[in-house]
């Protein structure tokens, strides 16, 4: 069926494929529209570099008036996302408009990894580290960047 | 233990919890009402409340119909939007300039860097309800009807925030020295006037009456000034619609 969430996902798939933006990559689950996977390389000179990091999109029938659900499915180790995987971004909650696409949304959070918002924290070892010991986070972001690697 | 597996997933918790407020606002109050009688708005506020009760006895000099809209954010663009739509089906002339304007506003948001198959459908919407609004056979009901479709009147609600969106950016120079805050004009727009539920104010009427080139009134019934106060946009201007506006909310008066 046909309804106006769906034809803009499609559109934003379309566009995905045709103007690729650097870096990020997504698709929507081959039975469901609504549900994509969506993969996020690491910034290059960033401690992300390298990481290859799997995320889901969940949308609904009320995209683009709403937002869709993001969740990292790779461990992360960032001040901004939950132990869940789930993302603490200002354009994903509150400041959300009909006229980011999937294209904008993950470029967004690709920006997010290396420019945490250490003032609202989603994990405060992660936002700790990131302020008062760079070294240490980076230790733990490359462990989780290796992990990435894994269950390829 | 790692101190992210004890970090519990607030945003979510905050965002459900306010997903809940708006279901229940929802079930109480529909997007547009139908016109009631102005004397409602005495109801409520305390009958000992002087300076409320005497605004609003002033009120009923001047008009007789409040029209009310949800609190929920969008209240200025569906408020601008149903009386806009009224006033073009009893004027002919003006429908069909705002209709040229809104058709080739398509062009112009491309050219400020809005994708075009974004807007799209947003612009289709808008299209096909100032279209429904020259059949003869449309009524006033048809468009509250239209209006209390959540789709079509979150779709319309979209499109006139980025034609606000427009033309602020569009003056930015002007606009700069407005919006307390922020960097730049486009920062403002992205955070104060795109996205869904922000609240409205002076300038998001400023701007969108000036895209629009049409001219309203705001009568703000609130407790700082004596009396009523009234504000024409642009100033000077003769009004084609008025709307109320009480802290943090608009509705539409009629005479």
């Amino acid at each position: 069926m046909s309804t106006p969430a769906r034809r803009r996902l499609m559109r934003d798939f379309k566009k995905l494929q045709e103007d690729p933006p650097a870096g990020v990559s997504g698709a929507p689950t081959e039975d469901n529209i609504l549900i994509w996977n969506a993969v996020i390389f690491g910034p290059h000179d960033t401690p992300f570099e390298d990481g290859t990091f799997k995320l889901t999109i969940r949308f609904t029938e009320d995209y683009p008036n709403k937002p869709p659900a993001v969740r990292f499915v790779s461990k992360m180790f960032h001040p901004n996302v939950y132990a869940d995987g789930g993302i603490c971004l200002d354009i994903l909650q509150n400041r959300w408009s009909p006229t980011y696409d999937v294209s904008a949304i993950l470029t967004s959070i690709q920006s997010l990894l290396d420019e945490p918002n250490p003032n609202s924290p989603a994990n405060s070892l992660a936002a700790q580290l990131y302020q008062q010991n760079k070294r240490e986070y980076e230790k733990k972001v490359s462990a989780i960047v290796e992990e990435s690697w894994m269950n390829e | 233990m790692d101190a992210s597996t004890e970090a519990e997933n607030l945003d979510q918790k905050i965002m459900d919890q306010m997903e809940l407020i708006r279901k229940e606002i929802e079930e109480s109050v529909p997007l547009l009402s139908h016109k009631e009688d102005i004397a409602s708005l005495a109801k409520e506020y305390p009958p000992d409340d002087a300076i409320y009760q005497g605004k609003i006895r002033s009120l009923y000099s001047s008009y007789r119909w409040i029209r009310r809209t949800r609190r929920d954010g969008n209240c200025f663009y569906r408020a601008f939007g149903i009386s806009l739509m009224e006033m073009l089906k009893q004027n002919p002339d003006e429908y069909h300039r705002v209709y040229k304007v809104i058709e080739e506003s398509k062009d112009r948001l491309i050219e400020l860097g809005y994708q075009a198959f974004i807007i799209e459908d947003f612009h289709q919407t808008v299209l096909t309800l100032l279209k429904n609004v020259r059949k003869d056979d449309c009524t006033n009901d048809e468009l509250v009807e239209w209006f209390n479709d959540r789709d079509l009147s979150n779709y319309f609600v979209v499109y006139f925030r980025l034609l606000t969106s427009a033309h602020l950016k569009t003056n930015a120079e002007f606009f700069e020295n407005f919006i307390d805050g922020y960097q730049s004009v486009k920062d403002f727009c992205s955070y104060e006037v795109e996205p869904i539920g922000k609240e409205s104010d002076h300038i998001h009427a400023i701007a969108l009456t000036g895209f629009l080139n049409t001219a309203i009134e705001i009568v703000y019934l609130n407790h700082t000034d004596d009396d009523l106060s009234k504000h024409r946009f642009p100033e000077h201007s003769a009004p084609q619609f008025t709307l109320l506006y009480r802290p943090g909310h608009y509705d539409v008066l009629y005479k």
